[in-house]
């Protein structure tokens, strides 16, 4: 594997509240290489979108990084001032929203607003810029890309505006996407052809990306890797394809297992018990242990060491470097 | 075996007023949909947004009114159904719509929330609704606790329980379920399925379905229709459809469908659906349509019967004509 373009080594997040912080994030570890994309997922909470976050260093107000470097070629994200970020935000790391409807300015046509990095990071001419503009609306699939320059976001549908997100994230021609469910307000059909663009563009220009994403079968479209998490852990990290044909953590295989499909047509779907614990109810051991079938005594004291297992890597006491632990 | 619901060529149109009442042009949202439905089937409406899958679902729970066409409810034609009538016929027909947080109203205790149907269509007195309301908690896997809380104490999930409650306490016929699962996580999304068919089985419910997710479609309806700017393009068995799509819309449609085998053989459609202001004459998808002919931008194509409940309107196809299985985009 090439070296790595985006390396998050052991960073802790955490939420202040009037009665003391709460971590919100625990101990995550990933790296991105060149021309690759990572795929993060798992439920409502799990920390997915709070890590997109702190890599663009847009925590909100009571969030903190309390720990842990985030290393982007050879600068450290985590210790840059705002006038820093400037010239590495849109230009060289750019991110996808999921909500379309709060990320574009209402007052704004939407040429402006797609080319905005454009002005503040290249010297183009107007008409270079509009040129470029309308290209990018192209690729991304946006219709009579001309007439949608000079109009307002509420002109246009909700998937058109996803469109326009990102056209303003892929325009500066970043070396890295954070995507936050860039495509889950889309069509299929539509979802197809961005899927295709995020494709070719990590062929022809080496991009590379965080897909955050709940849905299994996207993941499975564009990944290379996927890590997933859950309460604010990495419980496992691998290979699409490895984790997918063989999970091993026991919330990887229940989130697997509970996803609906033509084969599953008739059967009643696996459900796991219990719900994702709160921010508050979070103990020191494995946050999934509550609704885990193969609960041990030490799961509720301890939270496990990451276990290499061949294409991925598990966090869970039912494993250990020598293979699995009876 | 008598249908328990018949749609036949239900028009829903939208006209835009210009002001000073100068009309201009109309939206043809729901452009003649027909189909109907058995006792007890599930039955799938898929289709991208603006296909007017969700307005076909509230015409058929008279939450609007067609603007031609009908509606019949176990034999009975909805239109001649006086008002007092037809507000007794609601209770058969619920619908359950995406968004939990929305539709319930944050005001109001679960109790107050399930049991004003009831008041609503005069049932029993209030020791009785109150056994009714405990009843329904229970059907959706809640237990009284829940009687005196809010809204807003609740997960999405709860929630959606919630929702369903509120349309079972009724004791309806047919639930129409309008992306009633779309917002919800997959484990969350996977109780309130089984939840769903535990239902069905114990009620004998009719369902209609509608999402545009695809693999949750194929999971749990018995039959599909595709829709494409307010049109069924093709309808079938879930096997027929999932399997052997056969228009080409439907083909493009399901091979985007992101799947956990990965993909094969995508079919990339080019631009967006148009208007449904200005929609193209002859056949809806003409102007997405890789196979595309002379007659198709002129002439509106017929509804054929393939093989069994599996019918198309394509002009590729002909009635009772099995040489075109290979009629694929690519």
């Amino acid at each position: 594997m090439t070296d790595a373009l985006l390396t998050i080594d052991d960073v802790n997040v955490s939420f202040r509240f009037s009665d003391g912080h709460y971590p919100a994030l625990n101990h995550i570890s990933f790296s991105v290489s060149q021309n690759e994309v990572v795929g993060i997922v798992g439920e409502s909470g799990c920390g997915k979108s709070l890590t997109a976050r702190t890599i663009m260093g847009i925590l909100p107000d009571n969030a903190m990084l309390s720990q842990g470097s985030i290393m982007f070629d050879d600068t450290d994200l985590a210790r840059l001032d705002e006038q820093e970020w400037q010239a590495i935000r849109g230009r060289r790391i750019s991110m996808i929203f999921q909500e379309p409807m709060t990320s574009l300015n209402p007052l704004l046509t939407i040429g402006r607003q797609i080319e905005e990095v454009l002005k503040k990071h290249t010297k183009k001419t107007k008409r270079d810029m509009k040129a470029k503009t309308i290209s990018v609306m192209n690729s991304v699939g946006l219709p009579r890309a001309e007439a949608l320059y000079k109009s307002y976001p509420h002109h246009l549908s909700g998937g058109m505006r996803q469109r326009v997100v990102i056209a303003m994230a892929l325009i500066g021609e970043p070396d890295l996407i954070i995507a936050d469910e860039p495509t889950t307000a889309l069509d299929v059909t539509i979802q197809a052809q961005i899927l295709d663009l995020f494709k070719s563009l990590k062929a022809t220009r080496n991009m590379s990306m965080v897909f955050i994403s709940h849905d299994w079968g996207v993941i499975r479209s564009v990944c290379d890797r996927v890590i997933v998490m859950y309460a604010g852990r990495i419980v496992e990290e691998g290979t699409v394809e490895a984790l997918l044909q063989n999970p091993q953590h026991p919330y990887t295989k229940a989130l697997i297992q509970s996803i609906p499909d033509h084969t599953k047509k008739g059967q009643m779907l696996y459900t796991i018990p219990g719900t994702v614990p709160g921010l508050k109810e979070r103990g020191s051991g494995c946050p999934f242990a509550s609704r885990c079938q193969h609960k041990q005594a030490i799961c509720e004291q301890k939270f496990p060491e990451p276990v290499r297992m061949g294409e991925q890597s598990v966090a869970c006491h039912l494993y250990s470097e020598a293979g699995v632990l009876e | 075996m008598k249908p328990v619901l018949e749609v036949e060529g239900i028009h829903k149109y939208y006209q835009d007023k210009k002001l000073f009442g100068k009309e201009q042009s109309v939206v043809k949202a729901v452009n003649g949909v027909s189909f109907s439905l058995n006792k007890g089937e599930a039955f799938g409406l898929v289709g991208e947004s603006g296909c007017g899958k969700s307005t076909t679902g509230k015409v058929i729970a008279q939450l609007i009114k067609q603007t031609s066409g009908v509606v019949r409810f176990q034999g009975q034609d909805l239109a001649e159904l006086s008002a007092k009538q037809l507000k007794a016929w609601r209770k058969q027909v619920q619908i359950v719509f995406q968004d939990p947080y929305s539709s319930l109203n944050p005001k109001k205790t679960l109790e107050w929330i399930l049991e004003e149907p009831l008041i609503i269509h005069k049932l029993g007195d209030k020791t009785w609704r109150r056994k009714r309301v405990i009843q329904v908690l229970a059907d959706v896997g809640l237990d009284a606790s829940f009687l005196k809380r809010y809204p807003h104490e609740l997960s999405g999930g709860q929630r959606q329980r919630i929702a369903i409650a509120a349309a079972l306490v009724l004791k309806p016929e047919l639930i129409v379920i309008d992306e009633g699962v779309s917002a919800l996580d997959v484990s969350v999304q996977a109780q309130i399925l089984n939840l769903l068919k535990k239902l069905q089985h114990k009620y004998d419910l009719t369902y209609i379905f509608i999402s545009h997710d695809l693999n949750v479609v194929q999971y749990f309806c018995d039959r599909i229709a595709v829709m494409y700017l307010g049109e069924i393009v093709e309808t079938g068995t879930t096997e027929d459809i999932g399997d052997q799509p056969k228009h080409p819309y439907s083909q493009a449609l399901f091979s985007a469908k992101p799947t956990m085998e990965g993909t094969t053989d995508r079919i990339i459609l080019k631009g967006d659906m148009p208007d449904p202001a200005h929609a193209p004459a002859g056949c809806p998808f003409h102007t997405r349509c890789p196979l595309a002919m002379e007659q198709c931008g002129h002439v509106k194509p017929e509804r054929v019967q393939m093989a069994g409940m599996h019918h198309v309107s394509c002009h590729l196809y002909e009635e009772g004509d099995m040489s075109h299985e290979n009629r694929r985009c690519i």
